[in-house]
């Protein structure tokens, strides 16, 4: 149903929410520990590792969509109890990771923020991890996505050997060194953060559109102009007073006793009826009743002689042969003798 | 020949073009009048599935002067292979778009490649203006099949088959009026006929209908899931009684279960293609005081009890967490534990005054009182049968009717198991223990409702509205 679609939008407040709630978290994670380093560990497990993890596992959910994302409850124009149609929930998941897109983006512009405006130490210290190869070999792995064209940004075995720091230990490392760090702190948010989530972001509103467009369309492409009709009152006459008149029959015969006398149209060839019509035009009458079928249908036929009659003078009339159950084929020769200011004789029988 | 189908409807005036472009295009839109000569001009629907374009239909004027271009067509010798030529002639001469308006629009998509339905109504026999027709149609070379169009019952049929089979590859009758999916879907399997290259696309699109209604009832059954909690469990704030009803809670309670049953229907018609659909309905809840649910509660800083509890656990458990960072986590979360039982507690306490004895001198508390929900037993049953019986007679009316369509109100027929269960769910809900799956199986019920419903109604439809 459409019914709701268009009034699916999430209120502006959650846009800001997330992106407030990102910086919080990029400017908590770069506090200070007491010994004067910020240990890097914990900042990829909350900016990359976990957010990751997460994305992973919004992947997973997409085979198998909820019924009803959480984020509905934010859509104050649906009732509780509404369910989104199936474009509309993958419209829902994109937002819905949008949202973690922005708040991505919180931690990026305070990370950049704090870049610029004060000085960022960071260091490694670990209980279990001692042995500095082992995580250099570790952080090449993660650094494979961008080593090809951001070497910067790939820390080597020199860079993690004498970044890494203990609370019993005082340490002398150069703050030029500590601060190398952030080129693969940078890299980690952009490639396994905000990179995976836009994909997801991309995904689900490729999905939702593929929904939409998949369904079948039916539309006008031209349109077309209705009848106006006429609303001139319709001119009803007895027949008494048309026994005068000549009569033609209209893609009709006439009866047997007036065969001889009275004109038949509309039932054969055209050129021959025309010969047979200019020749009765010759010696046009005063008056002339159109008897028509009330089975068939006026057409502009029978219009075209009628108006080369009146451009003669001649006035007439429009009778029906018979009386039509067909309500359709009455109102058609009404609104016929309307249009074209006929004296309407009533049926017969 | 057009390298996607196209077909133009054509034939005598008044009978019944356009109601079956109506019907085969979904569209209540689409202009029909019970005097001759409603269409003047052309106009073109398209079938579209991802862009693709899988079928063109355009509805067009009758013919008005058929005898006349046959003559001017007959004019000249020609050998039957050079006759759409002669018919390119036509449309080309100076003056023709000025002294044959009608025949030149129509003639020109067929000469443009489209394949042709020539619809007859079959009422009386036929004449020379018709046969004139059949004959210029036949000069146009292009794919053609007939469709009787059966208005009248004591209609001339055989004359007409007979006289249609020299002129046409099909001759098939199809009712407009009467006709739903499985009678268009055999109208498109005859069309697909015609010529092969049109095949595949025409298939592709009988079966995208067949796809589109399953999709169609997925959603109407979830819609109507959402519709009947909102009614079932509907109750209005006293507060915004109109004056006019200040007396008479019940009555608003009363327009607002149409309003919103109207909204719905209004809605469904508008999405399916019958937007012009006049619709007539009846509400036959009559509610009165026994028959209502009315509750009052009451409210601080716009929170309701159970959501006051939860906002203060949380404002506690924020609060005490600050004065755990404070100590660098060596309070062991004692700060965030307390912060929350001393809120909740709050909240509690809170929860259970009633506004002017001890809390009453806070700003934005108070009490609100509400009517309904109702609590009739019938009630949920009807709301569903109503709406059950609106979807079906909505989905098998075709798009070319133009009667009002009224609902009359429908005892529900289910077994007394099927009742159980609808008011089991109704209870429920009013006793807030509505849950998703709740709401699911709700969904898969009406689906199952509604299939078995329009699978007996459409066997039964399809023998009237086509014969091969």
């Amino acid at each position: 149903m459409q019914r709701s679609s268009a009034r699916l939008k999430l209120p502006w407040w959650l846009w800001l929410l997330s992106f407030l709630a990102g910086s919080l978290l990029g400017a908590a994670a770069l506090s200070y520990t007491p010994e004067g380093r910020i240990n890097l560990l914990w900042v990829w497990l909350l900016w990359a590792g976990l957010p990751f993890l997460g994305s992973l596992i919004a992947l997973l959910a997409l085979v198998r969509p909820p019924a009803r994302p959480w984020i509905t409850r934010f859509q104050h124009s649906v009732s509780s109890y509404w369910q989104p149609q199936p474009h509309q929930l993958w419209w829902l998941l994109s937002q819905l990771n949008a949202l973690w897109v922005v708040f991505a983006l919180g931690l990026l512009v305070i990370f950049l923020l704090l870049l610029l405006f004060s000085d960022l130490a960071f260091g490694w210290s670990s209980t279990l991890l001692t042995d500095s190869e082992r995580l250099a070999r570790w952080i090449a792995t993660l650094s494979l996505p961008w080593q090809a064209f951001w070497p910067q940004a790939a820390p080597h075995l020199e860079l993690i050997e004498q970044t890494r720091f203990a609370r019993i230990e005082s340490s002398d490392t150069s703050f030029a060194l500590a601060s190398r760090w952030w080129p693969f702190l940078m890299a980690s948010l952009l490639f396994y953060n905000l990179l995976p989530r836009l994909l997801l972001t991309g995904l689900c509103r490729w999905r939702a559109s593929a929904l939409q467009t998949s369904k079948l369309n039916i539309h006008s492409t031209q349109s077309t102009t209705a009848n106006p009709g006429t609303s001139a009152p319709l001119n009803q006459e007895k027949t008494a007073q048309w026994q005068d008149a000549q009569c033609i029959y209209w893609q009709t015969y006439p009866p047997t006793e007036q065969a001889e006398t009275c004109l038949s149209l509309g039932l054969g060839n055209w050129q021959e009826e025309e010969k047979a019509w200019t020749a009765w035009l010759e010696k046009p009458p005063q008056k002339l009743i159109w008897k028509v079928t009330a089975r068939q249908t006026p057409l502009a036929e029978l219009a075209d002689k009628i108006h080369q009659a009146r451009k003669l003078g001649i006035r007439q009339a429009l009778q029906l042969q018979a009386t039509s159950t067909d309500q359709r084929h009455l109102a058609s020769w009404q609104a016929f003798a309307r249009k074209h200011q006929l004296v309407w004789l009533e049926a017969e029988a | 020949m057009n390298n996607y189908p196209h077909f133009c409807v054509v034939g005598h005036p008044n009978q019944g073009k356009s109601s079956i472009v109506s019907t085969l295009v979904e569209n209540d839109s689409v202009q029909i009048g019970t005097e001759s000569g409603t269409t003047q001009s052309n106009e073109r629907f398209e079938f579209r599935i991802n862009e693709q374009l899988l079928l063109a239909l355009t509805d067009t004027p009758g013919f008005q002067r058929s005898r006349q271009v046959l003559a001017w067509l007959q004019q000249e010798e020609v050998s039957p292979a050079q006759r759409p030529d002669r018919v390119r002639a036509f449309l080309a001469e100076p003056g023709h778009t000025e002294r044959f308006p009608d025949e030149v629009q129509l003639l020109e998509p067929i000469m443009a490649g489209a394949g042709i339905l020539y619809i007859t109504d079959a009422a009386s026999e036929p004449t020379a203006a018709d046969e004139a027709e059949m004959e210029i149609l036949r000069w146009t070379g292009q794919p053609r099949m007939a469709v009787i169009n059966p208005i009248n019952p004591d209609s001339t049929h055989q004359q007409w088959q007979t006289t249609l089979n020299q002129f046409f590859q099909w001759v098939r009758t199809f009712n407009p009026m009467t006709a739903t999916l499985p009678a268009r879907q055999a109208l498109l399997r005859a069309m697909a006929e015609l010529t092969s290259e049109w095949t595949r696309p025409l298939t592709q699109l009988s079966q995208q209908l067949a796809e589109r209604d399953q999709q169609r009832l997925e959603e109407v059954s979830r819609e109507l899931a959402n519709y009947w909690c909102e009614q079932v469990n509907r109750r209005e704030p006293l507060s915004r009684l109109p004056p006019l009803l200040s007396d008479s809670p019940e009555n608003y309670l009363q327009q607002r279960l149409d309003k919103a049953e109207a909204q719905l229907f209004h809605q469904l018609a508008k999405d399916w293609g019958h937007g012009h659909t006049q619709l007539a309905l009846n509400s036959t809840w009559d509610l009165d005081s026994d028959n209502l649910m009315n509750t009052e509660n009451w409210y601080l800083w716009g929170l309701k009890q159970k959501d006051l509890l939860l906002v203060s656990g949380a404002a506690g458990v924020a609060a005490g967490s600050l004065i755990d960072l404070g100590v660098g986590g060596s309070s062991f979360m004692l700060g965030a534990i307390s912060g929350g039982l001393i809120g909740s507690t709050s909240g509690w306490w809170a929860s259970k005054q009633l506004p002017g004895k001890r809390l009453g001198w806070i700003p934005l508390a108070g009490k609100k009182g509400y009517v309904g929900p109702v609590r009739h037993p019938n009630f949920p049953l009807v709301v569903m049968a109503r709406a059950l019986t609106f979807t079906q007679r909505l989905w098998l009316r075709p798009h070319a009717q133009r009667t009002h369509l009224t609902l009359q109100a429908q005892a529900s027929d289910w077994p007394r198991q099927q009742q159980v269960k609808l008011l089991q769910w109704a209870k429920s809900l009013q006793q807030n223990k509505w849950k998703a799956r709740h709401q699911q199986q709700l969904s898969e019920w009406i689906s199952e409702q509604l299939r078995e419903r329009l699978k007996a109604a459409l066997h039964a439809e399809q023998k009237s509205s086509w014969r091969n």
